[in-house]
């Protein structure tokens, strides 16, 4: 998969988008994407299971790549002081590049790591885009195709299922939510009880920093209340 | 390490379930079960060792009030083990008792609720996680497989884990190569 | 696999130190150079000698070409690591440090060791800083019980270091946690 065709595919800057961002009201919106992007792509590396796909952060962010890149290119013909900040320009666009970048491919891996069973969760799945989910389709039938052709077509009928349940083993994989993530708070808002060990608390503060189990902070996260570290 | 998900394909599982445990039949099984292998019926109260794989499932089954299978502990967590590792645990060698010793102790402790047992095996986590962190953090360059010859399964992946974090920051601190191919950023 | 193996479990310090490229330091610009619009924010313009505060990332871009000298933070001078080193053997806690100030060293020792005094001493300062730091996050793996474990003011390069180690323990002892808190029993 050519993460860049996503990215580029996405961009269509419109009358109205560019205007918007030539006044500067962008300003304040725009700052708060870049950190916004980090802390989200931070959060989807740390997190087991995929997170709700932030399509109007990612198309903002791609759009005003392409906007700028026109802009640096521009400076490139020009003197050498424009030159140099043309060269400046383009630094930032490539950071910002690779937090979108990596984003996407961390969510890749976790598709093909979680194909089937993302694909039989519908809440799973609406945190696909578009793109992702047509993505988890073919990979699906890819592997079905592969694990037929390669070794299922041999066995018994009976055993031929792709995808086994055998007492509480399955051979779908599952995100672990008890696995392990480092957590604080946005803000100052007191004690948590963990939900797993209800005489355990955590302080949700900015200051105050933790190893709990995901599944015990997963609604805080999504509720925007803790982020991952 | 595999995670809670992933178990159907985890080798490790496969291999440590392998293990013979002691175990008791409270009632007669037919040949044609051949659950020894040898194909030959078990006749009621007989003592076999058994793969704890095999083992687990039949502790499951009740015929009038009483378990077909009764597993006794595995001998590598018996009394004397327990002794050893709670008069030094870090000088214990889990290898030799068991390649999956924390792996196998941990299920059937799940399994069976023995709390002594349990006691025991944090115990030796915690030392020896201490004992594995310190020669991953301090001793960065030499060949570490007279430290780990002594660990098993389970603890030489978790020095791996540590191990490679640290030579991550090794080379981080002298210089590696940036993260973005740009001329000047970082 | 879309992602190599070693990032799966932890991100590696070279993007920790990214992330910590966000963080601002104050530059002191040689050159006049007008407002710059950047996709975050604007920057500039830049009027020597005014210092000015930028991110990291563009103090480490202008700095490479030699367009600026970069004002160490305060944190970062001889007597004030000397102080830190102290608190942190003086108690079993971590000492609070900026979050990121293994990054911001690193940067300003790659970067601009020109414009640091006494950089031998801060280097072994650092060091020794470190070291002590690391022998207490060997003691919090007698803490990891499987509940939730305290990481107070450890930085972020830090909490990556010890997170594959940690998670992988955690998840252990959670295994054996289904029992009541009897673990004083054997200590």
């Amino acid at each position: 998969m050519d993460n860049n065709s996503t990215l580029n595919s996405s961009i269509h800057i419109t009358q109205s988008s560019e205007a918007l961002y030539e006044t500067g009201l962008d300003d304040e919106f725009a700052t708060d994407d870049v950190a916004e992007m980090t802390q989200i792509w931070i959060n989807e590396r740390n997190s087991p299971e995929i997170l709700p796909y932030r399509r109007r952060l990612v198309e903002d962010l791609t759009e005003l790549i392409e906007h700028q890149g026109m802009v640096a290119m521009e400076g490139l013909s020009e003197n050498v002081d424009m030159r140099f900040r043309s060269m400046l320009y383009q630094t930032e666009m490539e950071r910002i590049k690779f937090l979108i970048r990596n984003y996407l491919r961390t969510r890749l891996y976790k598709i093909e790591k979680y194909t089937t069973y993302l694909l039989n969760r519908p809440d799973v799945r609406e945190r696909l885009s578009d793109k992702e989910y047509e993505y988890a389709q073919s990979y699906a039938e890819l592997l079905e195709k592969h694990y037929s052709k390669s070794f299922l077509n041999t066995l018994p009928q009976s055993q031929q299922d792709v995808n086994e349940k055998i007492n509480t083993l399955s051979s779908v994989s599952v995100p672990d939510e008890y696995s392990a993530v480092i957590v604080r708070g946005k803000e100052e808002q007191g004690m948590f009880e963990l939900e797993s060990r209800r005489q355990y608390e955590i302080r949700l503060s900015p200051e105050s920093i933790y190893m709990v189990r995901y599944s015990d902070i997963k609604l805080l996260l999504e509720e925007g209340q803790v982020e991952l570290i | 390490m595999s995670s809670l998900g992933d178990e159907y394909y985890d080798i490790d599982a496969i291999l440590a379930e392998h293990e013979k445990v002691p175990g008791r039949f409270n009632d007669s099984v037919g040949a044609e079960l051949n659950l020894t292998g040898e194909g030959v019926a078990v006749p009621s109260g007989t003592k076999v060792e058994l793969p704890y794989w095999l083992a687990e499932s039949l502790v499951e089954f009740y015929q009038r009030d009483e378990t077909l299978f009764d597993m006794e502990t595995p001998r590598i967590y018996n009394n004397r083990v327990r002794n050893a590792i709670i008069a030094g645990p870090t000088s214990v060698d889990t290898r030799r008792i068991h390649p999956y010793f924390h792996r196998l102790g941990i299920k059937f402790v799940q399994k069976f609720e023995q709390e002594q047992l349990a006691q025991v095996l944090k115990l030796s986590f915690r030392k020896r996680l201490y004992m594995i962190l310190d020669h991953a953090q301090t001793v960065l360059n030499t060949d570490s497989s007279h430290f780990t010859r002594k660990l098993d399964e389970t603890e030489r992946q978790l020095f791996k884990l540590a191990h490679d974090s640290a030579m991550a920051m090794k080379s981080w601190q002298s210089g590696s190569k940036p993260l973005l191919q740009s001329a000047v950023s970082y | 696999m879309a992602l190599p193996q070693k990032i799966q479990r932890q991100f590696s310090p070279e993007e920790i130190q990214f992330i910590a490229g966000n963080e601002f330091i104050s530059i002191i610009p040689n050159f006049t150079l007008d407002k710059m619009e950047f996709i975050q924010t604007s920057y500039g313009p830049f009027m020597p000698p005014l210092q000015a505060q930028v991110p990291l990332w563009l103090a480490v871009a202008l700095k490479k070409n030699r367009k600026c000298s970069i004002v160490p933070p305060n944190w970062f001078t001889k007597d004030n690591l000397q102080a830190l080193l102290q608190n942190e053997e003086d108690h079993d806690e971590f000492a609070k440090v900026p979050f990121h100030y293994m990054e911001i060293a690193h940067m300003l020792i790659e970067v601009a060791p020109d414009e640091i005094p006494d950089i031998e001493h801060i280097r072994k300062l650092l060091k020794d800083i470190r070291e002590c730091r690391q022998r207490k996050t060997r003691d919090l793996l007698g803490k990891v019980d499987g509940t939730r474990l305290e990481l107070h003011n450890m930085s972020r390069m830090e909490l990556n270091e010890i997170r594959p180690l940690f998670s992988a323990a955690f998840n252990e002892m959670t295994k054996l946690q289904f029992l009541d808190n009897q673990d004083e029993v054997m200590e």
